[in-house]
């Protein structure tokens, strides 16, 4: 049963490349092309994954769907590490009346729950992949800031940052060099984590009908597969192994790396 | 201390609301213009709504208002419906409560089931299918088991909106996940503890040494995880209601976020704020009581 991480790091990152690089190799098939007559058929030769109920190729759509939703996904990822890291370095390293604003600022964000926090947001952000980048992005800043916070604090107290003080070692230097090096795997694996959430915060809030509609997603296709919903359940499949199957392999990754940071 | 952590879980609440408010305000776009284009309205119309708003007045002209209102009971109106928003809120709140209470139930109950039997499970297969379906609770989206649920339950059921027992099975299956990951690790490393070998060491039962040694000392860890639970079960009842086509608190909210209705948002989002915060401060002193070192540590 045990697989070595290496292994389902590997299996995780050749999954990405699937859908983020290799959709045009894969299909010449348009995802967004309607057959009228072709409409919900079931996998065949001419549709590997069968059609849904606009008869747009299934097999096309999961591959693009994945490319947007995990692009999106990605990029929410990069707002929240690179400002929640900064905010929480800051507010480590600051002086009291800083700290306690930024912690104060961050409380109030986490007090509002997650998808409510995006909610908000795209009330005035209204529809479409940029306003759901930004949306879910910002959601995860405070969560992000309250780890590296405390990891930074953690980092501050050991010996070779006294010694680096005591040196004379400017704080830029002392984050540069001793910080962020020691915050890298808490920084990776946390990562990963907040991408699991936007994928599954992404398509939920595209399932709810912020993503432009038609739009090749995932979670568009599981949203509109629920208009084909009384005539076969088949649409909602393959979007739905396909998170499903990103979700595991993070989660797995998630779990071994923790194990192995906390002995 | 105890007064100390209520005033600054009231801070917290002022500067989450106090958040939304600037965000809803300087982010491009005001809802009036939003509305505007749909509606088409013409520049003086929309210039009317907007005084009517008191959207032409300063930020801070606003947002006492705004305060002023808040502490007066009225949370503003919507947009859309012209109703106050404390009176759509107070419309909808059964449903959700119903379904939020029920849901924490079986998460709560599920959790501790699937984390125990994890660990404890008799056969090696009954830990097995414990440990799938708690990866599986974890990294399946709650929209696809729903939508897979009504699919196969709409044969047997004729009206799915009256029921409550499918929507909170299938929420509160989701929200288990981290309650069940959480005494899953708790109770591993609970048979580490020294304390464990030396009962074992006297003779005392399994079982006792179980529900003594290992249970006990873990509950009062899992009650902030619970609390953590119920902020994702507040995101949750958006997508169920969603789904089953229910009626409540979760289905306004993301009606009034679909057309921008922003005092709607600002209420919704200011009750859940207030009942999250509270639900933390309540768990925060449970913990105290129920852990004598933590409880020792404070005082």
């Amino acid at each position: 049963m045990r697989v070595s991480s290496r292994r389902i790091m590997l299996a995780l990152i050749f999954w990405l490349i699937c859908f983020l690089l290799l959709p045009p190799l894969l299909t010449s098939a348009s995802p967004t092309q309607t057959h009228p007559d072709q409409q919900l058929r079931l996998p065949s030769a001419d549709y590997l994954l069968g059609t849904d109920y606009l008869g747009r190729d299934i097999w096309s759509r999961l591959l693009y769907g994945g490319q947007n939703t995990l692009l999106q996904a990605g990029l929410s990822t990069f707002i929240a590490m690179t400002i929640g890291s900064a905010l929480g370095i800051v507010s480590a390293i600051s002086r009291s009346i800083v700290d306690r604003l930024l912690v104060a600022l961050i409380n109030a964000m986490l007090a509002i729950p997650g998808l409510l926090l995006a909610l908000v947001l795209l009330t005035l952000l209204g529809r479409g992949s940029g306003a759901l980048i930004a949306a879910i992005g910002i959601t995860q800043i405070a969560p992000v800031a309250l780890i590296v916070r405390t990891a930074t604090q953690q980092v501050l107290l050991t010996d070779y940052m006294l010694a680096s003080y005591a040196m004379g070692a400017t704080s830029w230097h002392r984050v540069r060099v001793h910080v962020l090096r020691m915050l890298t795997p808490l920084l990776l694996t946390y990562g990963l984590v907040v991408f699991g959430y936007a994928i599954m915060n992404g398509a939920a809030l595209a399932f709810l009908g912020f993503q432009s509609p038609g739009t090749a997603d995932w979670g568009v296709m599981l949203a509109e597969a629920r208009n084909s919903f009384r005539l076969t359940p088949w649409p909602a499949l393959p979007p739905g192994l396909a998170i499903i199957v990103t979700m595991m392999l993070l989660n797995r990754i998630v779990t071994q790396r923790d194990k192995h940071t906390n002995g | 201390m105890l007064v100390a952590r209520i005033l600054s879980a009231i801070a917290t609440i002022w500067l989450a609301t106090t958040l939304a408010f600037v965000a809803l305000r300087i982010l491009p776009g005001d809802p009036v213009s939003a509305q505007a284009g749909e509606a088409g309205l013409s520049s003086s119309q929309a210039e009317y709504q907007r005084e009517l708003l008191g959207l032409d007045q300063p930020l801070a002209t606003q947002y006492i208002t705004y305060w002023r209102g808040i502490s007066a009971g009225d949370w503003g109106t919507s947009l859309y419906t012209g109703l106050p928003v404390t009176i759509m809120i107070a419309q909808q709140a059964l449903p959700t409560f119903q379904l939020a209470v029920s849901s924490m139930l079986v998460a709560t109950l599920l959790g501790f089931l699937l984390g125990y039997l994890a660990v404890f499970g008799q056969l090696n297969l009954i830990r097995h299918v414990s440990a799938l379906l708690i990866d599986l609770s974890l990294a399946v989206p709650i929209y696809w088991t729903g939508t897979l649920v009504v699919f196969v339950v709409a044969f047997w059921v004729d009206d799915l909106r009256n029921q409550l027992w499918i929507p909170a099975t299938v929420l509160g299956f989701h929200v288990s996940s981290g309650l069940a990951r959480m005494v899953r690790t708790q109770l591993h490393d609970a048979l580490k503890q020294p304390y464990v070998t030396v009962a074992r060491s006297q003779g005392l039962l399994p079982r006792t040494i179980r529900q003594k040694h290992i249970l006990q000392p873990i509950l009062a860890t899992l009650l902030p995880v619970i609390v953590l639970q119920f902020g994702y079960l507040l995101s949750g009842t958006v997508i169920t209601e969603s789904i089953f086509q229910r009626t409540g608190i979760g289905s306004v909210l993301l009606r009034a976020t679909l057309l921008q209705d922003y005092p709607v948002v600002q209420g919704i989002v200011l009750l859940m704020a207030i009942i999250y915060t509270v639900l933390t401060l309540i768990s925060d002193f449970g913990v105290a009581l129920l852990d004598p070192r933590i409880r020792q540590g404070s005082s």
